[in-house]
């Protein structure tokens, strides 16, 4: 069978056993064409690592239940009450979903993307596919195939108190399994949404991610994007944001595992007076290889933006961060700020910053700081004497370096957590 | 506990291969205050940083024992923890941790595992002392030293040492940068804190300094060691008549060291050894 024909084949059978409808069914087909036409451009050389459709040796694998990554956002056991609202997948299937009743009395959903498009058509069908269009190969695979999808709809003025969260758990290999998220917060509303991708595998894998945002005027949202794949993994992602009139949109990426990655998150704002912060961070171990653009799109006017980058990066893990303010003409008054910051672990670790001002209009403000270092030696110095152990003062200063991003961010709390865990593994702190 | 004593003989440091302090020996006890003085680059705070243990600083010879422990095989947080207390010329801006938490990371240290101080009480301690040294109260909040005025990290560095009780401080030029006012405060703080159980090495260019922490012994540093030693009045020469004087009288003992080297015989063993023994065959 080639490649075509397989694509062709997972296509007809999620479309038939999902009866999907035909606008679906039309949008997978022209999708799955444009992938075949287009060639593979990849800011990473990906020769080396499998990309495309390939099927995994074995199909069937059980998904451990706890995860690192998860239970900082995870209630306690006994506490039932304050279940989480989420949407879990292992592998291709739904292990977990609940949505608090006082959450869906007022309207919100978080379901399954495959179900909402059926029951949901109005919905789902003006938004679908409206964000990250078919720019390239891996776009284009997505929105042919993917299969484990998530759907989060908060009508207008309702706000989400509480956290919800989306995860996809993967234990299989291959290349056929690609989570798609599409978020929508009306006008007015409010929500907070943790959507993670984690990976233990024994063979190799690829898998797209695409992430879909709309905000709505003076809609709030903020998404925590987190993933810790496992260095067997080759994958890519791409988050983009519609942000219309006085909306804020606050787009948090974290990657803390191994493997070959290329991600791209992207703000639209279209909308006058709109707010936009993009925050990654990334703890890069082993020989993982990242390529990331934070980029922001600035089209109406009075709106703000701001880029923040933290790495940290160990062994031999190699960073390309890019951030990108765009600011078309007609964009008066906008204020963009980028700030890119690498901290090397290791002598061996390496990271290329760049920034990036695209500017084609006068009134505005922008600026731009990007550093690459070590741990200054004077610091540690200092904080060693007065006593504190090395690791403890190289700890110190790590998290001092980090402090301003995870103030800031979603579910902080578990955030800092999170890379209190990383911080503790062999081999970080020496 | 018993009182500490440092004991340092005939330490050798040198910076990227440059020897620096050259043989330099001293011994200070508990209770007592040392004036280390001397002009510029004679190796008055490569000495005090390479007890530190700053790495940028090689020890190529000698000792240095605090307490009968030998502190160049330690660590600089071991040094640190064992009693020895550096209050810096240029004390590091660490952005993003904060004067108190440090403080708190810090004391908690030199207690010792187990031995940690009560968040509550290190707190009232921590105000009592900041209000002894005339600190407002918004510096425990403020991150370590970034964005401090010289006078500010000056003062912050004395309520560390107020903090921690180190066995043996060495305050290495405290009083650059400060007025005259927070020169006093300093001096008062470190006055108050004098007692048997702290040694104090104190660096300075000036003897002003000396107005109000009266030393007991001073140091003078010429070339990486110590050409004179003597009481307060030592001081007070010194800012009379600079440093050039004592220079000249080193050099010319020099001189007459040199001189006497060249008279002395060039076979080692003493006269009665030449001699020929009684009873020999030239009997």
């Amino acid at each position: 069978m080639t490649l075509d024909a397989v694509g062709k084949q997972l296509v007809q059978i999620l479309t038939t056993q999902r009866q999907e409808p035909d606008w679906l069914r039309r949008m997978r087909h022209e999708a799955l064409q444009t992938y075949e036409s287009l060639p593979a451009q990849m800011p990473l050389d990906l020769s080396q690592r499998p990309c495309g459709l390939f099927a995994p040796r074995e199909g069937d694998r059980s998904c451990p239940e706890r995860w690192e990554i998860m239970t900082p956002f995870q209630p306690e056991r006994n506490r039932k009450k304050t279940e989480a609202s989420r949407l879990v997948y292992a592998n291709d299937r739904k292990t977990a979903h609940f949505l608090d009743a006082e959450v869906a009395e007022n309207g919100v959903i978080l379901a399954d993307l495959s179900l909402a498009v059926r029951v949901f058509p109005s919905l789902v069908q003006p938004y679908l596919g409206q964000a990250v269009l078919l720019v390239d190969k891996w776009t284009a695979l997505s929105g042919a195939l993917w299969n484990l999808g998530v759907f989060v709809y908060v009508p207008p003025n309702v706000k989400v108190r509480l956290p919800l969260q989306a995860w996809w758990q993967r234990t299989v290999g291959g290349g056929q399994l690609h989570p798609r998220l599409l978020l929508v917060a009306e006008a007015g509303s409010e929500v907070t949404l943790i959507a993670g991708e984690v990976s233990k595998l024994q063979e190799q894998a690829f898998v797209v991610a695409v992430g879909e945002v709309f905000a709505k005027p003076n809609a709030v949202v903020r998404l925590a994007f987190l993933q810790e794949h496992d260095a067997q993994m080759t994958r890519i992602a791409h988050v983009r944001a519609k942000v219309e009139r006085d909306a804020k949109v606050q787009l948090f990426m974290l990657d803390r595992g191994g493997g070959v990655g290329h991600a791209e998150l992207v703000a639209e704002q279209a909308g006058h007076g709109s707010e936009v912060l993009l925050d990654g961070l990334v703890t890069g171990t082993g020989s993982q290889r990242l390529d990331w653009t934070m980029r922001t799109v600035h089209i109406g006017r009075h709106t703000q933006s701001r880029i923040r980058t933290r790495a940290l990066l160990t062994e031999y893990a190699r960073l390309t961060a890019r951030a990108v303010s765009q600011i078309q003409q007609g964009a008066v008054g906008t204020f963009a700020t980028q700030e890119e910051r690498v901290l090397l672990l290791a002598p061996t670790a390496q990271a290329s910053p760049i920034p990036t001002l695209l500017i084609d209009e006068e009134d505005v403000r922008c600026d731009h700081a990007a550093s690459v270092g070590a741990l200054p030696p004077e610091q540690l110095f200092y904080l060693q004497a007065r006593g504190l152990p090395e690791r403890d003062a190289r700890k110190l200063l790590i998290k001092s370096f980090l402090a301003p991003l995870l103030e800031d961010a979603p579910a902080a709390p578990g955030m800092e957590v999170l890379t209190d865990k990383w911080l503790d593994r062999k081999g970080v702190l020496k | 506990m018993a009182q500490p004593l440092l004991h340092i003989q005939d330490l050798s440091v040198s910076v990227e291969g440059a020897p620096i302090v050259q043989g330099l020996s001293v011994e200070i006890h508990g209770g007592e205050v040392h004036a280390v003085m001397g002009p510029n680059g004679t190796g008055k705070s490569t000495f005090a940083q390479a007890l530190m243990g700053h790495p940028r600083y090689e020890v190529t010879g000698g000792t240095a024992r605090l307490d009968g422990k030998d502190l160049l095989a330690m660590r600089v947080d071991e040094r640190a923890r064992a009693g020895l207390f550096l209050a810096m010329q240029y004390p590091a801006e660490i952005p993003g941790v904060s004067n108190a938490n440090f403080l708190r990371l810090a004391v908690n240290a030199r207690r010792g595992e187990g031995n940690a101080l009560p968040v509550l009480q290190f707190h009232r301690q921590l105000t009592a002392k900041m209000k002894e040294l005339g600190i407002e109260p918004s510096f425990a909040e403020r991150c370590l030293n970034e964005g401090f005025s010289g006078g500010e990290k000056k003062r912050n560095e004395i309520l560390q040492m107020a903090m921690l009780k180190p066995r043996l401080a060495i305050l290495d030029e405290i009083d650059s940068g400060l007025d005259i006012d927070a020169l006093k405060v300093v001096a008062q703080a470190v006055n108050s804190m004098r007692n048997p159980e702290m040694g104090v090495v104190i660096i300075t260019h000036y003897q002003r300094l000396l107005n109000y922490i009266e030393p007991d012994r001073v140091h003078v540093l010429l070339d990486g060691r110590i050409v004179r030693s003597g009481g307060k009045e030592l001081a007070i020469q010194l800012e009379e008549r600079g440093y050039d004087w004592i220079r000249d009288e080193v050099e010319s003992l020099e001189e007459e060291r040199a001189q006497a080297a060249r008279n002395t015989p060039s076979d080692p063993r003493p006269l009665d050894a030449i001699d020929p023994p009684e009873g020999g065959c030239f009997a």
